[in-house]
């Protein structure tokens, strides 16, 4: 049928199917900034378009109903180069960051302001009420209003953005625009699925309908005659490299014990074929085509099911060691029976034991808890348990492949674009020289894009057809075939003496890592290792134990381990708090490390090696403890004036890493150009979160340029050098310092070369702004202009490049702690988080607004977790809630009525410009505040999360 | 999959070739209104041809009407009646609709949302998350329908519920909804936008008490047991206690909540809703 209408104040016309949705003709139309992030449920609002003046989701209105209609989408607000009042107002605010659908959030808050000048903060979230922001929380979305009503009015902001840090620095510390800021906004061509041609080849995976079978046979001789067609792969036609998909440093602690394809199904939603064809349609019915015959085996979904006596093994494969086998292991793989169950590989010992679904363990112990229990006054001992949980990024996994020549191209949404090409490597044979990973914007990642979930299949499928391929997960593929939070069971043994000294700590976590074990013993590892250095306690001990089962598989997510942990410790400290009669803060605060005290605990946190013993560095925890108490007037029983709803206030104390010492590495290249602007190269993988501008603040802040004389080309794997990727909390500190070291070689070469061109001596020499050396004895003054010019034009020593590296074996913690204030209705169960305060020590925040907005969005992600998010499996293992409404994820309407973070200044002696990481810190603090707040508010512990009403019901006996 | 999209300019038309779809009984046909159902993932609407209702003005509007039956159960003398195509926000942001309707209206939490779907999409589904039916029902509203003889007939929501399979082909012309009507309604899901365990309504019929839920895994129904026992001064004890054990609903226990949770909820908040109507000038 025939639409026409307007678009974007131009007329159009377009043939339509009756069955074409709006937003598929408006990416006819070229308007690819309305985007989609789940399959047309009309839940993300990322195809937000406005119909005669109504933002509606294009994704559910077919196109042959806009006959006549004026439409308006993203990308015609303005472009990278005119940003309109309220993109810019937006970016200035820090909200745009993976921004996935910021264009969406920018074009909803363009009607909003269009239509109501002066709007109320309800009237702001009724706008955004239809939009899934996961990455910056909504809080500083208010703020980006404001400003733009005050340019709007007055041409200028008179609110304070985010408070400044380091004087004495110009760009560090302080609030500035995103460098990519632009581009993302406005729906500019950021992300992979705007790179892909229209002639792609289309992958689509047939997946495993059992949790646990062998595969007996595969037909695909019908689905191979739908027309267009190329390839189908399988188990049988494929390599039998066994690899692991966690990209972490090499060799990772992870086994290696899946192929591309397996004879053995470990989970509803495995991979079982793939099918490569011209389009998706039909890549879409040949997958149906295929006949695979199963043999159902039993399966475990529990930590409980799998340690179980005789409990069916995952894995009962063949076992090897790259190093350390054990002495009987030819006796251990006498067990292994059918060739199908394929091979583990441990790179060196995890304590596994696939026989009995063990994929790592680990313990370790500083004192005797023991002896303190037995010693102490009080002894509490509790079990708490948590959910898997899904990272719902807004641009589910995409990866597109081709080959261009003898070399394989992947463009790639990931954190780890070094892994992914040693990865793609191993599964294709291919040298790295051959392989190009180009890592594009990242619509949202969170840990799940440190693994390498499509891009080793799609760069196969590319490898072997010829062709390019796209593969795009839907989303209910990224709740059933990716990774998501490991379920954690953590049972915590504490004591403490009346005088509020704690005595002794036992840990005891059984992780559940699903199918395969992506990161199966550092990210439960951080439930012990980045929870137990927050006390100063002579007695402690811990004791993990990592299970594969047949959920859907689990793997990074920010955070790693650390909110389990923290959940399990808090609440038992407070409940030690309760049973000693001593207020929960006086024991926090009397038993919290500071800066100088020795971490004995690091001892035994090493992972399999003996940890060093250091000391506490900067440590901003007792500010962030005291100043929370404060704010939230600790001790103050609030009293509503319903009788139903209680109220409660509960605290945590967190802390993260900034990378790993001794295993992450980071570099980056400085170049002065021949005008004298810079580009610098740098191995690190922004994902939204500001890395790009922390590379070119450090530049601007060293060699003394403004911003736009700097670019900073980022993840590509051809250009740029060798870096970890982002995960960890690396990005600030490694990478941040490769960009550092390498902007101090380059200014050491600039005034080298400066010195010999202006005929001086270096001492002599000083660079100052804007990009310029002045001499301090003659007051000459040679431009970065002219001094790269000559260098590059036969009169000097050639292009100045500068290679910085970073590695370290220091250690830049960061800490903070979480306050929450939550209002319990006793009649209902219903729980409303009322306040949230969130006080981090990040050493210095490079970029204090994106910083702050790091913080609203983890800790949404982590309220997230407290009260809603579940993954719910059948008896059958089949997630029965693998989309975005029945899943939970909070919006606008979930966030506390008041928010606040809160940066506590500390300058930390490693990090560039004294930095420290900032976000995944920020993941660890809700369960545990939220909970004790529950029991402060109605008397009831609840010992597993999501806490929901249902649960508190029954703990009030209830139901 | 959608093969054919037949834009109606009238309710004559929209019937006519709802009419023409049956006749050829090769096709499955319905009436697409803001679509958030029929175009969405998942959705539990297959027609492969679609007749747009959205341009019929005489869907559209409010406007304040006298009961249209003759006399019989007549909850009300004066209704507002709503065309099916008015939307969520349209019913949020009027002037003339009742505020239980404006509060039932905001249970669909996004914005974006409530711009596309319209009551009448939300009627024709009665769904067992549904935002309004429990308080429509409850409120004792009405229906105005054409059949696809053209015929134009006004049906209670009780009668629509019991009945819902025969209305299917029917068009909705609009929603009447009684005026100065004493009703309140509650809505429980996880988070805003997740869908509903419960959602319930309670109102004064023709001066009884009237207690309406869609249940997850149960449906839509009334309640007139416990309404009668609340009615009847029962304590909050014995009204949960008869949540608890009446065997004239089926609860399922199922991923939005346990049996025992559904019945607490069904009990307590039953007897909340009956206090602060009864409250509000209903009698016993
Ligand atoms: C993310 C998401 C979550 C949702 N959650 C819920 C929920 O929790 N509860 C809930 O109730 N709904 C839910 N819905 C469904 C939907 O949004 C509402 O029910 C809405 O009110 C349907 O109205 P519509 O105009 O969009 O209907 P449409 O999608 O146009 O139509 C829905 C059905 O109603 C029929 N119909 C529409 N108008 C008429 C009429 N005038 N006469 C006769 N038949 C008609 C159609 O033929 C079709 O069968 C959800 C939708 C989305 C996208
Ligand atoms: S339908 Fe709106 S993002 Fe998918």
């Amino acid at each position: 049928m025939r639409v026409d209408c307007i678009i974007n104040g131009r007329g159009r016309s377009f043939d339509v199917e009756p069955s074409m949705k709006l937003r598929e003709m408006l990416l006819l139309n070229g308007n690819l900034a309305v985007r989609d992030s789940d399959d047309a449920e009309g839940f993300c609002g990322s195809d937000t378009v406005l119909v005669d003046g109504t933002p509606v989701f294009s994704n559910l209105v077919l196109a042959g109903e806009v006959q006549g209609c004026e439409i308006r989408t993203p990308d015609g607000l303005g472009d990278p180069r005119h940003l309109t009042v309220v993109q810019q107002a937006m970016i200035d605010a820090g909200i745009v960051q993976s921004a996935y659908n910021a264009p969406a959030a920018a074009l909803l808050l363009t009607w909003l302001l269009e239509n109501n000048p002066n709007p109320t903060k309800e009237d702001i979230k009724d706008a955004l009420s239809g939009i899934f922001i996961r990455d910056a929380g909504y809080e500083h979305y208010y703020l980006a209003v404001k400003l733009a009503q005050e340019k709007m009015k007055d041409g200028k902001y008179s609110t304070t953005i985010a408070p400044s840090f380091r004087p004495e620095c110009e760009y560090i510390g302080k609030p500035m625009s995103k460098i990519d800021g632009a581009q993302l906004v406005t729906g500019d061509k950021a992300f992979v699925e705007d790179y892909v041609p229209s002639d792609a080849c289309h992958m689509v995976v047939l997946r495993s309908p059992h949790a646990s079978a062998y595969i007996k046979s595969i037909d695909t001789s019908e689905a191979e005659k739908v027309e267009g067609v190329i390839s189908i792969l399988t188990a049988y036609n494929t390599p039998d490299t066994h690899y692991m998909q966690a990209g972490q440093g090499n060799p990772e602690p992870s086994p290696h014990d899946r192929r591309l394809f397996n004879l053995k199904v470990r989970h509803v939603g495995d991979r079982v074929a793939a099918v490569i064809a011209e389009t998706l349609e039909e890549a879409k019915a040949a997958c149906k085509l295929i006949k695979v015959e199963y043999e159902v085996l039993p399966a475990v979904f529990t930590v409980e099911e799998a340690m179980a006596p005789g409990a069916p093994a995952v894995h009962d494969g063949i076992v090897e060691y790259r190093a350390g086998a054990p002495a009987d292991l030819d006796e251990y793989n006498k067990a292994s029976k059918d060739p199908r169950e394929g091979k583990v590989i441990y790179q060196f010992p995890l304590g596994g034991d696939i026989r009995h679904n063990v994929a790592a363990s680990n313990k370790g112990h500083i004192g005797d808890v023991e002896k303190a229990f037995n010693e102490s006054d009080a002894v509490v001992e509790c079990t708490y348990q948590t959910s898997q949980i899904q990272h719902t990024p807004l641009e589910t996994h995409i990866c597109f492949a081709k080959m261009e020549g003898q070399r394989l191209v992947v463009y790639a949404s990931t954190q780890v674009p070094y892994h992914v090409r040693r990865i793609v490597g191993w599964v294709t044979g291919l040298p790295e020289n051959r392989i190009h990973v180009i890592k594009t914007r990242v619509g949202g990642g969170y840990g799940s894009k440190q693994d390498i979930l499509i891009e080793d299949l799609t760069g196969y499928a590319a490898f072997v057809t010829g062709k390019p391929v796209l593969c795009h997960n839907t989303r209910e593929e990224e709740f059933i075939a990716n990774s998501t939070r490991h379920p954690m069971r953590v049972r915590v043994k504490m004591s403490g003496n009346k005088d509020g000294q704690i005595t002794g700590i036992f840990m005891e976590v059984c992780a559940n890592t699903g199918p395969y074990g992506n990161h199966c013993l550092t990210v439960p590892m951080n439930s012990c290792s980045k929870t137990l250095p927050l006390f100063k306690v002579d007695n402690m001990a811990y004791d993990l134990k990592v299970f594969y089962t047949n959920t859907p598989p689990a793997g990074a997510y920010q955070g790693y381990g650390t909110p389990k942990g923290t959940y399990g410790l808090m609440m038992a400290m407070a409940l030690l708090a309760e049973k000693l009669g001593i207020d929960y803060k006086d024991m926090v605060l009397k038993n919290h490390v500071e800066e100088g005290y020795m971490l004995e605990i690091l001892k035994g946190l090493g992972e399999g090696r003996e940890g060093a013993v250091v000391p506490v560095g900067s440590c901003g925890l007792d500010e962030a403890i005291r100043k929370g108490c404060d704010m939230i007037e600790w001790g103050k029983k609030e009293v509503s004036s319903d009788p139903d709803w209680k109220i409660g206030k509960g605290f945590a104390m967190i802390m993260q890493g900034s990378g790993l010492p001794g295993l992450d590495h980071a570099e980056a290249i400085a170049k002065l150009e021949t005008d004298g602007t810079i580009i610098l190269n740098s191995g690190g993988a922004d994902l939204g979160t500001g890395l790009d501008t922390i590379s070119a603040k450090i530049v601007a802040e060293v060699l003394k340029v403004p911003m736009d004389r700097i670019t900073v080309v980022s993840g590509d794997t051809d250009s740029c050098a060798f870096d970890t990727g982002a995960y960890a909390s690396s990005g600030t500190f490694f990478s941040g310092n490769a960009s550092l070291e390498a902007c101090k070689k380059l200014k050491d070469m600039i005034i080298k070369e400066s010195a010999y061109q202006m005929g001086e001596d270096e001492g002599d020499l000083e660079i100052r702004f804007p990009g310029e050396v002045y001499s301090k004895k003659t007051g000459k003054v040679l431009s970065y202009y002219e001094l790269s010019h000559t260098a590059c034009s036969g009169g000097g020593h050639g292009q100045m490049i500068a290679h910085g590296t970073y590695i370290t074996t220091a250690s830049s913690v960061p800490y903070g702690a979480h306050f929450a204030q939550v209002a319990v209705n006793v009649r209902t169960g219903e729980i409303k988080v009322q306040k949230f305060y969130a006080l981090q020590d990040a050493g210095t925040p490079i970029n204090p607004e994106v910083a702050l907005c790091q913080m609203y969005g983890a800790v949404m992600k982590s309220i997230g977790h407290s009260l809603y998010e579940d993954m719910k499996l059948d008896e059958n293992g089949v997630c029965m809630n693998a989309n975005m409404t029945d899943y939970g994820v909070p919006m606008i309407w979930e966030a506390p009525e008041d928010f606040k973070s809160v940066l506590i200044d500390v300058n930390d002696a490693y990090g560039p410009f004294g930095a420290k990481s900032i976000s995944e810190i920020a993941c660890n603090g809700a369960a545990p505040a939220i909970g004790i707040a529950i029991h402060d508010a109605c008397g009831v512990w609840l010992t597993s999360w999501p806490m929901t009403p249902e649960k508190i019901l029954k703990a009030l006996g209830k139901i | 999959m959608v093969e054919n999209l037949i834009i109606a300019k009238n309710i004559a038309e929209a019937v006519s070739c709802k009419v023409s779809c049956k006749a050829s009984c090769k096709e499955s046909s319905a009436y697409l209104a803001g679509g958030t159902e029929i175009n969405r993932l998942n959705g539990t609407v297959n027609a492969s041809t679609l007749v747009s209702i959205g341009r019929i003005a005489e869907l559209d509007g409010m406007s304040v009407v006298d009961d249209p039956r003759k006399g019989s159960c007549a909850t009300a003398s004066r209704f507002l009646r709503i065309g099916s195509m008015c939307t969520f926000q349209e019913i949020v942001e009027s002037n003339d609709a009742p505020q239980w309707l404006k509060d039932a209206s905001r249970f669909m939490a996004s914005r974006t949302k409530r711009n596309m779907a319209t009551i009448g999409g939300n009627v024709a589904l009665m769904r067992d998350d549904s935002y309004l039916y429990a308080t429509l029902l409850a409120a004792g509203s009405l229906l105005e329908l054409v059949d696809i003889e053209g015929n134009t007939m006004f049906r209670c929501t009780r009668k629509y519920m019991n009945e819902h399979e025969s209305f299917k082909d029917c068009l909705i012309a609009a929603v009447l909804v009684p005026m100065n009507a004493v009703v309140a309604s509650r809505r429980y899901a996880n988070t805003a936008e997740s869908h509903a365990v419960l959602t319930m309504g309670a109102g004064i019929v023709n001066g009884e008490l009237r207690l309406a839920a869609a249940l997850k895994g149960t449906g839509v129904f009334l309640m007139p047991h416990l309404s009668e026992l609340i009615s009847n001064g029962a304590t909050e004890d014995e009204v949960l206690d008869a949540a608890k054990n009446h065997s004239g609903v089926e609860v399922k226990s199922d991923m939005f909540g346990g049996e025992a949770y559904k019945r607490y909820l069904l009990g307590v908040t039953a007897y909340d809703l009956a206090k602060k109507v009864l409250s509000q000038g209903g009698s016993r």
